[in-house]
């Protein structure tokens, strides 16, 4: 019952996700027109750790650099990371996640162990040992993320699976003769269509946060132009000692508008996994908020029912 | 006690599996690499090392001549006598001297801050799942989450920025003030707080919008549950089906998110300290990140692993001790 | 009987969804008196439930009452306010909930949760424990309990312990009446009947009046004052003693009691051929979460010819659904052949072609097709996998086994999905589905329990037709004698995992020999008794 459309009505039907929707559909214009619009972020425009003017309204970074440049430049190779990471878990998430929960057995075995164990260690310092060996650089960033936070999404995924597998429809699958992989693929994933959206959203969220923090450390490419850099360079540069909070509010602002944009459009999605919640916002709505307590049924008689 | 006992072995185990992971992973990392690995070493540190430096390297990593499970036998030999290896940034200081008075004042800060965070959060979020739709409900868990979408470290910064260097209220580094001699004596113990105090602030209000969601989402599924219903349909006041029979029965789900979200908000604990100039590990972790500090890196790895690992294997049991249906 | 005690004026109830406020409620009218017994029954989806909840104003969100009046003791419940509600609740009116099981919170003792509810409305008994304590006692023992159960945890109940604990709770206050919401979601007709003697018995001694709410209306028969009978929120008829005697006046009362003829036309089978299906020894076991060993199915054997039909009947827990998934290979076997043509299927893994001569029609018609699939796509993909037909046919192959089921005109059908379908629509879809690949055997597994009693026979209908026309061989898994008995040319009866009666239809139902069976038998004779003592034709 959940196709694309329906995931797209749900959150265009929920205020908040509707508010996150064009939040991040903002940030989505700056990251690919943006770079067009602004001046090298990386080349030296006037004197150091200047406060925003009408010249350079962010301001300069503590190598005389434009922050408001070097902030919309940053945009676009943050994004694309954490999306590409983002996918990638998702789809990882799904395979792994989608067989082990069907197949049972030695299988699952196998793969909830994996799992586990990589969902018990501890994520910032596996991170930092993997990275340090790696050349710096966005793909590295992306392998690290992607073995690091594969295994959240499958565990998701398999619990939703071995909700899904006694289903009726699932048993009719198998002694129609189907493969398990065939049914995974076709008969149980697009039932977690939501599921998969949600995922491949909080994936995404936390690849923003898990990048930016690995490159405050420096163990991306301080060299290039990302949101992490930004804020590695500004603490190096001793922005916080001279007081220069417009070298690190502009990108931290960025970071949280984009993360929590996603956020909200999450809470449209989790409406269509649970139509109860929705059911229930709008009863919420309807009543007003002097008639919807919960502790006894509200009396309406003003409301008539719609026909149909 | 046979099936509680039963199920806190499998997760002993669980653990003692990653923390074997953990260790082995640290062995064939420096392996892994294309290239001989001491070579590369060494290449790095050319001419910025001395030799005994490079030496005590190759050792470290124990990139010696013989075979690569004769090697994974004396790395585990010396892991088990607590010998981690000697620090390049701290040369020669040995890693575990260095690691262990930084990880003291992780547990202090980390372990504060997610107590203060997890109990304040929790009790939040069970009163805002029950008044779900309200004003609390509307306005509080999105504040909690704008706030929670930025970095622990950017908090930091601000909350730094803010109150350590514009209104100076609170110390802008270290665990306490220079020039003070530890002790249990009470103006060191009051500097301790004193510095304490801003890290902990952040990562509480950092930490604090995420722990609310997990309870109010686990609080909706509750109260929708059969003991919420007889309670209500048994005209049970208000405060006694919140407390004592919903948020009970979401007490032990929490407990399970709490345990599983420990190493995340560690690895944001490890940034903040570095903004405060906090001598914790995280603070360590800059210097040998900067240093290129393997040894140091993985050390540091290493001790947070295994704290995670045994915090939830504390965890598991509480939660154990906790549920009726484990005593038999 | 007594004074009224309760008494629903047109009632209108609603709930707030997507598509606008949708009324489940239309109207309803009802009285109780005191001391009475009165019965409300209705399928699933009539709003029996809802409409209780509404009168209790308990109905939680989306619900909105829209309209009535519920006078209880001359006071309106619907116009209350909260002080009012909380001196009605528990003190007037108690509820022993729906799966009465989940109603125990697991983390607290069953003395405490009987305690709240003490201390909750009883200001003495709040503050004094000891008075407390020895209050629950005396309600545990009204119920046949033990007192010292009070410090038990819930899970060292069983399930038929804690529905007493909650039916104590419901006690504690001594209201006026007790709503029973439901109470045995199990279909076992064995325990409903337990249950329902017990609150006999408590109200002949305490004195209150009960509204009993079900689906099942031949359990109540002999035993309610009155009975008013829902179907899709309304009121259809509210039946005395009388009226019930004489089997019910609205048509719909008289399908709910069962009171058709199903009895089918006696066939003669040609059994000289041997048996597509042979089953023998087939055993299966399982292990509980606490060790113990169940044994499902011990040691099963039958026998299925073509154009025959054998139904398994038994109760929950059987073992009649476990045989079936256990031809159907849908779960290993430990032990036994099963055999087609001769051929034994267990000691290799299922093959394409092993799949397509076994095909199960299931249970619930609102999860055996796949939700984001089309119609077409379910009857189409089996088509497509055992190569019965090219991709250009299948569109005109599933039009046509749409059509066999009763689906015209197919082409209205193919392109829907599940949801816009109705539960007897997707049921005949499923049978589709399962012919599609030309099987030999049949298993329908509990085929027409989850649907309307209106709908049933007709999908048996189908299935016996299916049977002659085709020469299926069908195995038909049931828990109701009564279709077993419409549908089946032989019948064995299953308990705990083991066959205990096997013969032709007629003979286990008219001359029952192993208790079980009797027991079955009793159980089912309100439903068409009518039948037996109808002269043969």
């Amino acid at each position: 019952m959940t196709g694309w459309r329906a995931i797209w009505d749900g959150i265009w039907q929920h205020p908040g996700a509707r508010l996150g929707v064009l939040l991040v559909g903002a940030f989505v214009a700056v990251a690919t027109v943006g770079p067009w619009l602004v001046g090298d972020p990386l080349a030296f425009v006037a004197t150091p750790l200047q406060p925003p003017s009408w010249q350079h309204w962010l301001g300069t970074t503590g190598q005389g650099q434009d922050v408001l440049a070097q902030t919309v430049c940053g945009a676009r190779p943050t994004l694309i990371v954490a999306g590409a990471v983002g996918l990638t878990v998702v789809v990882v998430g799904a395979l792994v996640g989608g067989l082990a929960g069907f197949l049972g057995g030695p299988f699952d075995d196998a793969a909830s162990l994996a799992i586990n164990v990589t969902l018990v260690l501890p994520g910032l310092p596996l991170m930092v040992v993997l990275a340090a060996w790696l050349p710096p650089g966005p793909a590295s960033i992306w392998g690290v993320l992607v073995l690091t936070g594969w295994a959240w999404n499958a565990r998701v995924i398999r619990a939703a699976t071995l909700s899904l597998r006694d289903r009726d429809f699932v048993h009719a699958a198998i002694v129609a003769g189907e493969s398990p992989v065939r049914i995974v693929a076709v008969e149980i994933l697009p039932n977690l269509l939501s599921l998969l959206t949600a995922s491949f959203i909080g994936a995404t969220v936390h690849a923003i946060g898990a990048q930016v923090g690995l490159e405050f450390l420096g163990l991306g490419d301080v060299g290039a132009v990302t949101w992490g850099t930004n804020l590695y360079w500004a603490t190096n540069d001793a922005a916080l000692l001279t007081g220069s909070w417009w070298t690190f509010v502009p990108t931290g602002l960025g970071v949280a508008l984009v993360g929590f944009g996603l956020t909200l459009v999450n809470y449209g999605v989790d409406e269509q996994t649970n139509p109860r919640l929705r059911s229930e916002r709008l009863w919420q709505a309807l009543l007003g908020s002097s008639l919807a307590t919960r502790d006894r049924t509200p009396v309406a008689p003003h409301l008539r029912p719609t026909d149909g | 006690m046979t099936a509680a006992l039963q199920v806190l072995a499998r997760r002993a185990g669980l653990y003692a599996l990653a923390a074997w992971a953990a260790v082995t992973l640290n062995f064939l990392l420096p392996r892994l690499m294309p290239g001989d690995a001491a070579s590369v070493m060494l290449a790095r540190f050319q001419g910025q090392l001395e030799p005994e430096a490079l030496e005590a390297l190759r050792e470290t990593f124990g990139l010696t001549d013989d075979g690569l499970f004769t090697q994974y036998g004396q790395y585990l030999g010396h892991l088990v006598q607590g010998d981690l290896g000697t620090s390049i940034a701290y040369f020669p200081a040995p890693v575990s001297e260095v690691l262990i008075e930084a990880l003291g004042w992780t547990v202090l800060l980390a372990g504060t801050a997610l107590i203060l965070s997890f109990g304040l959060g929790t009790a939040l979020g069970a009163v805002v799942a029950w008044r779900r739709g309200g004003w609390l409900d509307r306005w509080v868990p999105p504040l909690l989450a704008f706030i929670g979408s930025f970095p622990y470290f950017w908090l930091a910064m601000l909350l730094l920025a803010v109150f350590g260097f514009q209104l100076r209220w609170a110390p802008t580094r270290h665990a306490y003030a220079d020039g003070l001699a530890p002790g249990w004596d009470p103006v060191f113990l009051l500097s301790v707080g004193q510095h304490l105090a801003l890290p902990l602030i952040t990562l509480v209000i950092a930490g604090l919008g995420g722990w609310v969601m997990a309870m109010r989402s686990t609080m909706i599924t509750v109260l929708g549950d059969g003991p919420v219903t007889w309670a209500r349909a048994r005209g049970l006041p208000g405060r006694w089906i919140l407390w004592r029979v919903a948020a009970r029965a979401a007490l032990l789900p929490s407990l399970t998110g709490f345990g599983m979200a420990l190493g995340y908000v560690l690895g944001g604990t490890l940034l903040t300290e570095i903004v405060f100039g906090y001598p914790g590990q995280g603070y360590l972790l800059l210097q040998a990140v900067q240093a290129q500090d393997h040894p140091l890196m993985q050390g540091i790895f290493l001790t947070i692993t295994l704290a995670v690992l045994g915090a939830n294997l504390l965890v598991d049991a509480v939660t154990v001790a906790l549920d009726p249906r484990t005593r038999r | 009987m007594g004074e009224v005690l309760l008494s629903v004026r047109d009632l209108r109830v609603g709930f707030v969804t997507p598509d606008g406020l949708v009324e489940a409620v239309r109207g309803v009218s009802l009285d109780v008196d005191a001391g009475e017994l009165v019965g409300l029954v209705g399928e699933s989806g009539s709003g029996k439930s809802t409409v209780v909840q509404a009168v209790l104003r308990s109905l939680g969100p989306p619900g909105v009452i829209t309209g009535g009046q519920v006078l209880f003791d001359g006071q309106d419940l619907v116009t209350a306010g909260p002080v009012a509600l909380r001196a009605f609740r528990w003190r007037q009116a108690s509820v022993v909930l729906q799966s009465a099981l989940d109603s125990l919170s697991p983390v607290r003792r069953v003395g405490d949760q009987l305690g709240d509810t003490l201390a909750a409305h009883d200001e003495t008994l709040a503050r004094d424990p000891g008075a407390r304590r020895a209050r629950c006692a005396e309600l545990l023992a009204l119920v046949d309990l033990d007192p010292g159960l009070l410090d038990a945890w819930p899970h060292e109940l069983s399930g038929g312990m804690r529905q007493r604990v909650v039916l104590a709770a419901a006690l504690a206050l001594t209201p006026k009446l007790i709503v029973f919401d439901e109470p045995t979601t199990a279909l076992d007709v064995l325990v409903e009947r337990q249950i329902l003697r017990r609150v006999l018995a408590l109200q002949r001694e305490l004195g209150f009046a009960v509204l009993f709410i079900t689906h099942d209306l031949p359990l109540l028969r002999e035993v309610v004052d009155r009975v008013a009978v829902m179907r899709d929120g309304e009121l259809v008829e509210v039946a005395d003693q009388a009226a019930l005697a004489h089997g019910g006046q609205h048509p719909y009362t008289q399908t709910l009691l069962g009171s058709q003829d199903l009895a089918p036309a006696p066939r003669r089978l040609d059994r000289t051929r041997p048996p597509v299906l042979s089953v023998s020894g087939l055993s299966k076991a399982f292990r509980r979460p606490d060790g113990t060993r169940v044994d499902a199915a011990a040691g099963v054997g039958l026998q299925l010819h073509r154009g025959e039909a054998v139904a398994l009947v038994g109760g929950s827990g059987s073992g009649k659904s476990t045989v079936a998934k256990l031809i159907a290979r849908l779960l290993p076997a430990d032990a036994g052949q099963v055999r087609l043509d001769g051929q034994d299927l267990l000691v290799r893994r299922p093959t394409l072609g092993d799949r397509r001569r076994v095909q199960v029609v299931f249970q619930d018609p609102y999860a055996s097709l796949n939700p984001v699939h089309t119609l077409l796509h379910a009857v189409g993909r089996p088509l497509l996998r055992h190569g019965i037909c090219t991709r250009d046919q299948v569109r005109d192959r599933a039009a046509a086994l749409l059509e066999v089921v009763g689906l015209t005109p197919a082409e209205d059908f193919l392109d829907r999905h599940p949801h816009a379908c109705s539960g007897g629509q997707r049921q005949r879809v499923a049978i589709a589905r399962a012919l599609a690949c030309e099987p030999d055997v049949l298993i329908a597994d509990e085929p027409t329990s989850m649907l309307d009693l209106t709908l049933r026979l007709g999908i048996l209908n189908l299935l016996a037709r299916l049977r002659d026309e085709r020469g299926l061989a069908l195995l038909f898994i049931t828990h109701d004698l009564v279709s077993a008995r419409a549908l089946a040319d032989r019948i064995l009866v299953m308990q705990h995992g083991q066959v205990v009666e096997q013969g032709l239809a007629q003979d286990v139902v008219e001359r029952p020999s192993h208790p079980y069976t009797c027991e079955l038998v009793a159980a089912a004779a309100e439903g068409w008794s009518r039948q037996v003592e109808e002269p043969p034709p």
